[in-house]
This record gives structure tokens, sequence and C-alpha cells, in this order.
């Protein structure tokens, strides 16, 4: 498992956890707080995957395969509630939380796209 | 509108993006995807504040055969802000209710078998003993300084002082040696 690969992916969410706070912080002082809430989630949703990712590393010992498959069963697994939430909230015209649910799943896809990239 | 509309209201209107909205929208009637376009946010971002504004009453929808249309709500914008101030709410009952307790209280403070006991030193107060004593004056009738003094009288001994301060109070009003309630 080479070293190169795990800091592109550790960059790869240190760098977006930092733009996408700088742009909540942004979004605040432009008295958007709701997209700043929105950012928030956002974040949150790198973080969770960050965690993931060194857990991942973790149980993985070495092995890059252990570490994909890890990995992207968390990234099939989490956001199942997130794309059932999304259908019902559309099905009850629930633009609000259908908001939040798109935000999580856009991260999801930004996310899983980079590390297939990487690995 | 009562003070839990105009307070969602005056909420949904304290952000950015929704001022963005209603201002693209006082123009002309837009869908979605146009405003979108037009503020440079995602639709679902567009849709999230389009329901939060139609819940506050500041947008409405309307289906026309290819989009669904927002419009303002041009009424609530024409609703003058000291109109939605001066609504009597059960919020200001309450409060009514709350003065009437204490001003019963400092009246039974002051006042000692109709007569009163001191002059109290704290302007709320005082004014209360003051809004008081002018019940034994009649509205519309004219008096003289004289008059004033005894009907004061019956009250308290230093009837300059309170005499006095009902003018300050703007409870009473002279002019020429005459004395009148306002």
């Amino acid at each position: 498992m080479t070293d190169i690969k795990i800091n592109q992916t550790k960059e790869f969410f240190e760098n977006n956890i930092k733009k996408i706070k700088n742009e909540m912080i942004t979004l605040k002082t432009d008295n958007r707080n709701d997209e700043a809430v929105f950012k928030r989630i956002e974040m949150n949703v790198y973080e969770i995957f960050f965690t993931v990712f060194n857990a991942a590393l973790k149980v993985s010992e070495n092995d890059e395969t252990k570490l994909k498959t890890f990995f992207l069963k968390k990234a099939e697994e989490i956001p199942s509630n997130w794309e059932a939430s999304l259908k019902k909230a559309i099905e009850h015209n629930e633009a609000d939380k259908a908001a939040i649910e798109n935000i999580k799943l856009d991260a999801i896809k930004q996310i899983k796209e980079n590390f297939n990239e990487i690995w | 509108m009562n003070d839990n509309d105009a307070i969602k209201l005056f909420k949904c209107l304290a952000d950015k993006s929704r001022l963005q909205i209603l201002k693209s929208l006082s123009k002309e009637d837009m869908y979605v995807e146009r405003l979108s376009e037009r503020l440079d946010l995602t639709p679902a971002t567009v849709s999230f504040h389009l329901k939060k504004l139609t819940e506050a009453g500041a947008v409405k929808s309307y289906r026309t055969q290819y989009y669904t249309m927002y419009s303002l709500c041009s009424d609530v914008f024409e609703t003058r802000i000291i109109d939605i101030l001066k609504e009597e709410t059960e919020d200001s009952a309450l409060l009514n209710e709350r003065d009437e307790i204490y001003r019963k209280k400092v009246i039974e403070s002051f006042f000692e078998y109709g007569k009163l006991k001191s002059i109290p030193a704290q302007r709320k107060k005082e004014r209360i003993i003051l809004e008081e004593i002018a019940k034994s004056f009649e509205k519309g009738k004219e008096y003289t300084e004289r008059e004033v003094n005894i009907i004061i009288a019956d009250f308290h001994d230093d009837f300059c002082t309170i005499r006095r301060d009902m003018i300050s109070e703007k409870i009473m009003d002279r002019e020429n040696g005459k004395y009148w309630l306002l």
C-alpha cells in the first residue's frame, strides 16, 4: 500500500473540509445562514468519511484491497438511508429536506469519485 | 398579521438569498430553474428558499403548462410595519393584565382610607398615583387652580407638588389659570 495514495486521500479530505469551512464562514458573513448550514452538512459528510478512511487504514493492515473494500462498502451503506429520505422528501414535496439529502448525496458522490481516482 | 406570522416573515426575510429571490419575483413571476440561473444557486437551494418564503406567506405558486411559477404576495409587502406593531395580540393582553396587577399593588401601598400616605419617589409609581387622583376630575371640565388644589388636598397636603407633577406628566394641562384633564 503506497504512502502516496494515503497522503493524497488525506489531503483530499483535509483540503475539502478546509475549503467548505471557509465557504461556510463566507456565507454566514453574507447573511446566507441557511446556505451556511448546508455547508456545515456537507462538511459533516467529509468529516464522517475521513473518519471512515482512517478506520479503513487501521482494519486493512496494509492490504490495499481490504482498505478499498471497507471504505467503498461504508460509502454504499451509509448513504442508503439518505437516498431513502430523499425519495420520501420528494414524494411529500418537502423541498427543505430534499435539499439537505441532495447535499449529502452530492458530497458522497464527489468523495467516491475521488477515492476511486486515487485508488 | 399576528405576532407569530410577523416573526416568521421577518426571520424569513433576514437572508440575502431570499431577499434576492424576492427582488427577482418583484420584477416578474419565475420558475425554479430560471431563479437558479439568475442567482447562481442550485435548483435545490432555490426550492428550499421558495418553500420557506411560501410558508411565511411572502410567495405563492401556480402551475402553468410546463412549470410551477412563483409570484410575490404583494399584499404582505404592502402591510405597514407600524400596523403590525399596533395590532392587539394575546401577548399584549397578558401585558395589560400584568400592568393592572402592578397598578393595583402600587395603589394599595400608597393609599390608605382614600388618603395618599406619601408621594412615590419612583416616577412610574408616581404616575400611577397621579392617574388615580385624576379620576376625581371630570373629563372636559375646566377647573380653577383653587378647585384643583382643594380636590388634590383631599388626597395629600402637598397639593402644589401633585398639581405641578400632573402638568409635567401631561395628565392635566393649564392655560390662563384654568386646568383640565388631557
